[in-house]
C-alpha cells in the first residue's frame, strides 16, 4: 500500500498524459477512432480512483501524512517545491474527483458524441482532471495556487468550449475574470503570508508554506502582527474561496457557467472544482482559526451567499439555473459551517454534495438531450412515463438534497448540529429556513419537469443505458453515503475520521435537530406539492400566476438576481471603461501631446529661423544695415538720457 | 569562443547578402538569411553550454586590440572589450533566438527591398548583442546608438501607416535620452580619473568596487543620466508614447524584435549600469522605481483595456508587463531582480508570439481593429489554440513561463528590506510600498480582462461572412509559433533552467548593493 502512497502524484499525471496523447495525436493525425480517446481517458480515471482507494485505505492506519517535495523555484530568500501530501483530507478528495470523474466521463462518451469537438472535449475533461488531483494532492499554499488557477483555465476552456456561441464566450470569459480577482486576493494573501513569516520558514521548514507546518507558521504570524493584519491576511486568502466556491459578491459566474456542456456543469461546476474552495478552507484551517473576525465573516458569506442563491433558485425557469444556484446555495452552507467552526460537517457535505448534485445535472443532462437542446422547464412535465430511469434518480438527488433522509439530511443534520454546538443560533435559523426554500425550489423542478402533462413541442425519447447507469451507480452513494458514515451504523463516522485533533466532541444526541430539519424540509416539499403539482391546485383553487402577480415586486428581485449581475455591469460600463476610456484620452493627447508639442515648437523655432535663410544678400543687407539704424537709435537715445 | 565573432558574425551576414555578388532572388537570399541567423544562434548556444553560472564577473572576456598590441582607443582607457555574466548571457541567446524567428517570420510580411531588409536586420542583430556583451562604457554606448539606425529603416521604409513620423520619433526620443547616458558615462569615467589618475572606461571597474562610492548628489545626478536613456527604452510613462507608435506601424518581424529585444536593452541598462555602478544612488531612488513600476502595470493595463487596434493593445501591455521588471529592480533583493530579469526572458517570448498573432491575422484580413474581426477561431482552429496559449502565458498562467516571473517580482517587492533604511519616513514608507506593491498585482485582473476580452472577440462567436476564406496557419507559421510556445512550456515548467544561468549573478549584484 505504500507503493500507491509514494506515487500518489501519478493519480494526477495520468491524465496529463493522457491529455498530450490526445492533443498530438488529433493535431498529427495519428487516429480517428473515438474509442480510443475514451478508453485512455477512462483507464487513466479507473487507475486514479483504484489507487486512491488504496490510499484511503492507508490513512485509515496511519494518521501522519505523507509528504513528499521537489525542489521548483529558488532565488535569493526564497524557495518555492511542489510535492504531494497524502493525509485523510486528500484522500477523500480524491476518491470524490476520481469517482465522480470517471462516471462522468462514461455519461460523456454518450452525451457528447455526436459533437464534432469530441476529441476536445475528452482533452480538457483530462487536463482539468490532472489540476483538480494537482490541486488536492498539493504540498504546499504556492503549489495550490499554481493548480488552483490551472482549474480555473480548465474551466475556462469548458465553460467556453462552444465557442462559436457568444453567449457562452462570454461566460467563459466572465468566469476567468472573476475567478482572476479571487486569485488575485489570494496571492496578496499568500504573499503578505510569507512576508510575515519568512523568518519562520527559513529556520524551522524547507518547504515554504506547507501545509504540513501551516498550524506552526499560522501561529507565528499571529503572534508577531496585530490582530487586524492577521484578520486582512485571513481575508485575502478567503477571497480565492469566494470566488472559486462562488460565494457572495463574486458568485456571478457560476449560473452562467451553465453555458457549457452538461457533464461539464455536473463535474466541475456542481461536485469537484467549485467545491475546491471549501477544500482550501480546510486546507489552511489553521490561519482561520486563529481570528475570530475572520471566521465570523467567512460564515456570514457562507450564509448570505446560502440565503440568497436560495432565494433566486425559487424563480428560475432554466433548469439548469435552478440547479447552479441551488449550487451555490450549498456551497454556501458549507463555508458557513467552517466558519462556524463544524470543520468536519462542511466536509461531509461536501462530499454528499458531490454525489447527489453531480447525478442531479446528469439528470438535468439527460432531460435536456432527451428534449433536443430544451432547458427551459416551460416547455417540460410528465417526463417520468418517458424517462422513467431519469425521474427516479431525479427523485433520490431531490430528497437527497432535501434532507429528507439520504444522505443530505446527515450532512445537513451535523452542519445544524455544529452551528448550535458553535452557538450560532442566528446561523441556524438561517440555515434552516435555506434548508426548507431548498427543498421547496428542488421539488418545484422536480414537479415541473417530470410530473403533470407534458408541456412542450419536441418528442422527448428516452436516455439510452450509457447515460442512465452513471446515473445509477451515482444514486447510491446519494442515498446511503450519509448514514453509512453518521457512525451509528458500525462503519466508522466521517467526523470522526476527519477531525484532526484527537478531542472527543461530546455530541448533542437530542432528535430535537433532525425533527425540526425533517419538518422543514417537508413543508418545503409540501408548499412545492401545492403551487406546481395541478392535481392539487386544483383542489385548493390556487392560480399560480395570481399568486405571483401579488408578490409581484418580490418575485421580480429573485428572477433578477438581486440586481447583483446589473449592478456588476452597470459598474462596468459607467466606471471602469469610462475611467479607461479617459486614460486612454490622456495619454494620447496630454501625455503624447506634450511630445508632439515639443517637437512643434522646435519645428515653430525652425520656421522662423529658415525665413532668414533666404541667401539673397539684398536682404542680409537690408536686416544688417536695418539692425545698424536700430543699435544705432538705441544708442544716441541712451546717450542723451 | 570569441565574443567578438559572435557580434561580428552578423556583420559579415549583412555584407554577405547586401554585396553586389549575392543573387537578388528573393528566396535564396532569405534562405541564407535564416540559414546564417542560425548560425548566430547555434554559436550562441555553445557559450551557454560553457558557461560557468557559480563563476563571478565576466567570462568569455576578449579584448581586440590593435596590430602592436596597443588598445583600441589607447589615450582615453577606451578598449574593444567583450565579456558576458548570467543576465547578459541569458538575453544574448534570447537575442540570436528571436532574430531567428523574426527573420522566419518575415517571409508574408516584407515584399520588398529584400536584400537591404535582411542586411538591416543583421546589423541590428549585431549591435544589440553589442550592447549585451560590451564590456567598455564607451562601446556599449556605441552600439546602443548604432541601433538606432537599422531600426530607423526597418520602420520607415518596410512599415505601414505613418511610417516616418514613427521612426523619427522613436529615433529622437532614444537619442535625446542617450545624450544624458554619455553625460553620466562621462561624469563617472572623470570622476574615477579625477580620483585615481587613471582614465578607463572598463566596465569591470566600476561594477566591481564595493566600497567606491561617489559624491551622493553627484551619484544621484549620475543615476538620473543613465534612467533617462533606459526609462526611454524600456520604457517607463511618461515616456513611452513613442512605444505604440512605433510598433503599430512597423512590420510584424520587426514588432516582435521591438518589443522581444529592444526593450529589454532598457532593463539590461538599469542592472547593469543604475543597479551595479551606481548602488549608492539606487538605495535612495529604490521606492521611485517601485513606484512608476506600479504606475506602469496600472496605467498601461487600463488603457489597453479600451484599445481597439490589436498592435496598439499589444504595445501597451507590452508597457504594463515591462512595469514588472521595474517593480522587481525596486525591490533590490536577489528574488525581485531574478524576478524581473526572468520577466524580461519571458516577455521577449511572449511579446514576440502576440506580435506574430497580430501578424498572422493582419496578413489574412488587412485589418487589425478588432470590432471588425470575430469568430476566426472557427475557421482557424490552430492559430486559436496557439494564440490562447501565447495569451494565457502574456496573464501569468501557472506553469507557462510569465507566472514564475511575476510572482519573483511582486514577492521580491514585497518582502524588500530596501526601504526600511529610510528613517526619515518611518515606518510608512516600507508599508506603502508594500501596499503599493499589493496594487500592482491588480494587474493581474486587468491583464486577465484585457487580454481575455480580445481573445473572446477576435476568436469566439460566430465567424462574420467577409472572412468565410480566412485559413488556417500555414506550416511556416506553426513552426514559429510552436518554437516560441515549446520555450514557454518548457521554462513554465521548469523555471530553474533560466533561473539556475542568472541568479547567481543576482546574488552577486546584490551583495554589492
Amino acid at each position: 500500500m505504500e507503493f500507491f502512497v509514494e506515487n500518489a502524484g501519478l493519480i494526477a499525471l495520468l491524465p496529463l498524459w493522457v491529455f498530450l496523447i490526445i492533443i498530438f495525436g488529433q493535431n498529427l493525425f495519428v487516429y480517428e477512432n473515438k474509442k480510443f480517446t475514451l478508453w485512455l481517458t477512462i483507464s487513466s480515471t479507473f487507475i486514479g480512483l483504484i489507487c486512491s482507494s488504496f490510499i484511503l485505505a492507508w490513512t485509515f492506519d496511519n494518521t501522519t501524512p505523507y509528504v513528499q517535495n521537489f525542489n521548483w523555484l529558488e532565488a535569493g530568500n526564497i524557495k518555492l517545491s511542489v510535492g504531494i501530501i497524502v493525509d485523510r483530507l486528500a484522500a477523500m478528495m480524491l476518491m470524490v474527483v476520481t469517482s465522480v470523474s470517471l462516471l462522468i466521463q462514461i455519461y460523456s462518451h454518450e452525451y457528447m458524441n455526436k459533437d464534432e469537438g469530441y476529441h476536445r472535449f475528452f482533452a480538457y475533461l483530462n487536463l482539468f482532471n490532472f489540476s483538480m488531483l494537482g490541486l488536492v494532492l498539493s504540498s504546499n499554499l504556492f503549489q495550490t495556487y499554481i493548480f488552483w488557477e490551472l482549474v480555473g483555465v480548465s474551466s475556462y476552456l469548458l465553460i467556453g468550449f462552444w465557442f462559436k456561441r457568444p453567449s457562452a464566450a462570454a461566460a467563459a470569459t466572465k468566469a476567468f475574470i472573476m475567478n482572476r480577482i479571487g486569485d488575485c486576493g489570494l496571492l496578496i494573501g499568500i504573499l503578505m503570508f510569507l512576508y510575515f513569516s519568512i523568518g519562520w520558514w527559513a529556520s524551522n521548514s524547507d518547504i515554504f508554506l506547507s501545509f504540513t507546518a501551516m498550524p506552526d507558521a499560522a501561529k507565528y504570524v499571529f503572534d508577531s502582527t496585530n490582530p487586524f493584519l492577521y484578520t486582512v491576511i485571513a481575508l485575502l486568502i478567503f477571497l480565492g474561496p469566494v470566488a472559486k466556491s462562488a460565494q457572495f459578491p463574486l458568485h456571478t459566474w457560476l449560473p452562467d457557467a451553465m453555458e457549457g456542456p452538461t457533464p461539464i456543469s455536473a463535474l466541475i461546476h456542481a461536485a469537484t472544482m467549485v467545491a475546491a474552495g471549501v477544500y482550501l478552507i480546510a486546507r489552511v484551517y489553521p490561519i482561520f482559526e486563529l481570528s475570530h473576525d475572520a471566521m465570523t465573516v467567512i460564515a456570514w458569506t457562507g450564509a448570505i451567499t446560502a440565503l440568497m442563491a436560495a432565494t433566486i433558485a425559487i424563480t428560475q425557469q432554466d433548469i439548469k439555473k435552478a440547479l447552479a444556484y441551488s449550487t451555490c446555495s450549498q456551497l454556501g452552507f458549507m463555508v458557513m459551517a467552517m466558519g462556524a467552526g463544524a470543520y468536519t460537517a462542511g466536509l461531509f457535505h461536501l462530499m454528499t454534495h458531490a454525489y447527489f448534485k453531480a447525478m442531479l445535472f446528469l439528470c438535468s443532462g439527460a432531460v435536456i438531450h432527451g428534449l433536443n437542446d430544451q432547458q427551459d422547464m416551460k416547455y417540460m412535465g410528465g417526463l417520468r412515463k418517458h424517462m422513467p430511469a431519469v425521474a427516479y434518480t431525479y427523485l433520490i438527488g431531490c430528497l437527497a438534497i432535501s434532507g429528507i433522509f439520504l444522505s443530505g439530511f446527515w450532512s445537513k443534520e451535523e452542519i445544524f448540529t455544529g452551528l448550535l454546538e458553535h452557538n450560532q443560533i442566528v446561523l441556524l435559523v438561517i440555515a434552516m429556513a435555506v434548508a426548507g426554500m431548498t427543498a421547496f425550489y428542488m421539488f418545484r423542478t422536480y414537479f415541473l419537469t417530470f410530473e403533470g402533462e407534458y408541456r412542450g413541442h419536441e418528442h422527448p425519447h428516452n436516455a439510452s443505458k450509457t447515460i442512465t447507469l452513471p446515473l445509477i451507480i451515482l444514486a447510491i452513494p446519494s442515498a446511503i453515503i450519509g448514514f453509512a458514515l453518521c457512525g451509528k451504523f458500525g462503519l466508522p463516522s466521517f467526523d470522526a475520521f476527519m477531525r484532526v485533533t484527537e478531542e472527543t466532541v461530546s455530541h448533542n444526541e437530542s432528535l430535537l435537530i433532525p425533527a425540526v430539519s425533517l419538518i422543514v424540509s417537508l413543508l418545503g416539499v409540501g408548499l412545492a406539492m401545492v403551487l406546481y403539482v395541478e392535481k392539487y391546485r386544483n383542489m385548493l383553487k390556487i392560480n399560480l400566476d395570481n399568486f405571483i402577480q401579488k408578490i409581484k415586486p418580490v418575485y421580480d428581485f429573485s428572477a433578477n438576481l438581486w440586481y447583483i449581475n446589473k449592478t456588476y455591469y452597470k459598474f462596468i460600463d459607467y466606471v471602469v471603461l469610462p475611467v479607461s476610456e479617459f486614460m486612454s484620452a490622456f495619454d494620447k493627447f496630454i501625455v503624447d501631446g506634450i511630445v508632439n508639442l515639443a517637437a512643434l515648437w522646435v519645428h515653430f523655432c525652425g520656421w522662423i529661423l529658415r525665413l532668414f535663410q533666404t541667401g539673397n544678400v539684398q536682404t542680409y543687407a537690408t536686416i544688417l544695415f536695418g539692425g545698424l539704424i536700430f543699435l544705432t537709435f538705441v544708442f544716441t537715445i541712451y546717450w542723451l538720457l | 569562443m570569441s565574443l567578438i565573432l559572435l557580434v561580428l558574425l552578423p556583420i559579415i551576414g549583412a555584407i554577405i547578402i547586401f554585396g553586389p555578388w549575392f543573387p537578388q532572388n528573393e528566396v535564396k537570399i532569405r534562405r541564407f538569411a535564416k540559414g546564417w541567423a542560425g548560425l548566430v544562434f547555434i554559436y550562441s548556444l555553445f557559450f551557454i553550454a560553457f558557461f560557468n553560472p557559480s563563476q563571478t564577473g565576466f567570462q568569455f572576456e576578449n579584448i581586440l586590440k590593435l596590430p602592436g598590441g596597443k588598445d583600441w582607443i589607447a589615450p582615453l582607457g577606451i578598449d574593444f572589450a567583450f565579456g558576458v555574466d548570467g543576465i547578459s548571457i541569458t538575453l544574448l541567446v534570447l537575442t540570436t533566438f528571436l532574430v531567428l524567428i523574426s527573420l522566419i517570420a518575415s517571409k508574408y510580411s516584407i515584399t520588398k527591398r529584400h536584400k537591404l531588409y535582411y542586411s538591416m536586420i543583421f546589423v541590428l542583430e549585431a549591435a544589440i548583442l553589442g550592447v549585451f556583451t560590451a564590456k567598455d562604457l564607451f562601446l556599449f554606448f556605441l552600439f546602443w546608438e548604432i541601433e538606432l539606425i537599422p531600426m530607423y529603416f526597418l520602420i520607415s521604409i518596410w512599415g505601414t501607416g505613418r511610417k516616418e513620423y514613427s521612426a523619427i520619433k522613436f529615433i529622437l526620443y532614444t537619442f535625446t535620452g542617450s545624450i544624458f547616458m554619455l553625460a553620466s558615462i562621462l561624469a563617472i569615467v572623470f570622476y574615477h580619473y579625477s580620483q585615481t589618475g587613471i582614465l578607463t572606461f572598463d566596465l569591470g571597474v566600476y561594477t566591481a568596487i564595493k566600497d567606491y562610492s561617489y559624491p551622493i548628489i553627484f551619484s544621484i545626478l549620475a543615476f538620473f543620466g543613465f534612467f533617462a536613456a533606459f526609462a526611454v527604452k524600456l520604457p517607463i510613462v511618461p515616456l513611452h508614447t513613442w512605444l505604440p507608435d512605433a510598433h503599430v506601424d512597423a512590420p510584424t518581424p520587426v514588432s516582435m524584435l521591438l518589443a522581444g529585444i529592444l526593450l529589454k536593452m532598457g532593463g539590461y541598462g538599469l542592472i547593469r549600469m543604475n543597479l551595479q555602478i551606481l548602488p549608492e544612488a539606487v538605495k535612495v531612488l529604490a521606492p521611485m522605481l517601485i513606484i512608476l513600476g506600479v504606475i506602469n502595470i496600472i496605467y498601461t493595463a487600463c488603457i489597453a483595456l479600451v484599445q481597439t487596434d490589436l498592435k496598439k493593445l499589444i504595445a501597451y501591455s507590452s508597457v504594463s508587463h515591462m512595469g514588472i521588471v521595474l517593480v522587481g529592480l525596486g525591490a533590490l533583493n536577489a528574488a525581485g531582480i531574478s524576478g524581473a530579469v526572468l520577466q524580461m526572458v519571458a516577455h521577449g517570448i511572449i511579446s514576440a508570439g502576440l506580435f506574430m498573432i497580430v501578424g498572422v491575422i493582419y496578413l489574412r484580413t488587412h485589418t487589425r481593429e478588432i470590432p471588425m474581426l470575430g469568430g476566426i477561431g472557427q475557421n482557424a482552429p490552430r492559430i486559436m489554440y496557439f494564440s490562447l496559449m501565447i495569451v494565457l502565458a502574456s496573464l501569468g498562467l501557472p506553469l507557462l513561463i510569465g507566472f514564475a516571473a511575476e510572482t519573483l517580482a511582486f514577492y521580491g517587492a514585497f518582502t524588500s528590506y530596501a526601504f526600511d533604511g529610510f528613517s526619515a519616513f518611518g515606518w510608512y514608507l516600507p508599508v506603502s510600498i508594500r501596499i503599493l506593491t499589493a496594487v500592482g498585482i491588480f494587474g493581474i485582473i486587468l491583464t486577465a480582462a484585457y487580454l481575455l476580452w480580445m481573445f473572446q472577440k477576435v476568436f469566439y462567436g460566430n465567424i462574420l461572412p467577409r472572412w468565410k476564406n480566412f485559413h488556417d496557419a500555414t506550416p511556416h507559421e506553426v513552426v514559429i509559433l510552436l518554437s516560441l510556445i515549446l520555450v514557454i512550456v518548457v521554462f513554465g515548467f521548469y523555471p530553474q533552467g533560466l533561473t539556475g544561468i542568472f541568479v547567481p549573478t543576482v546574488n552577486n549584484i546584490v551583495n554589492l548593493i
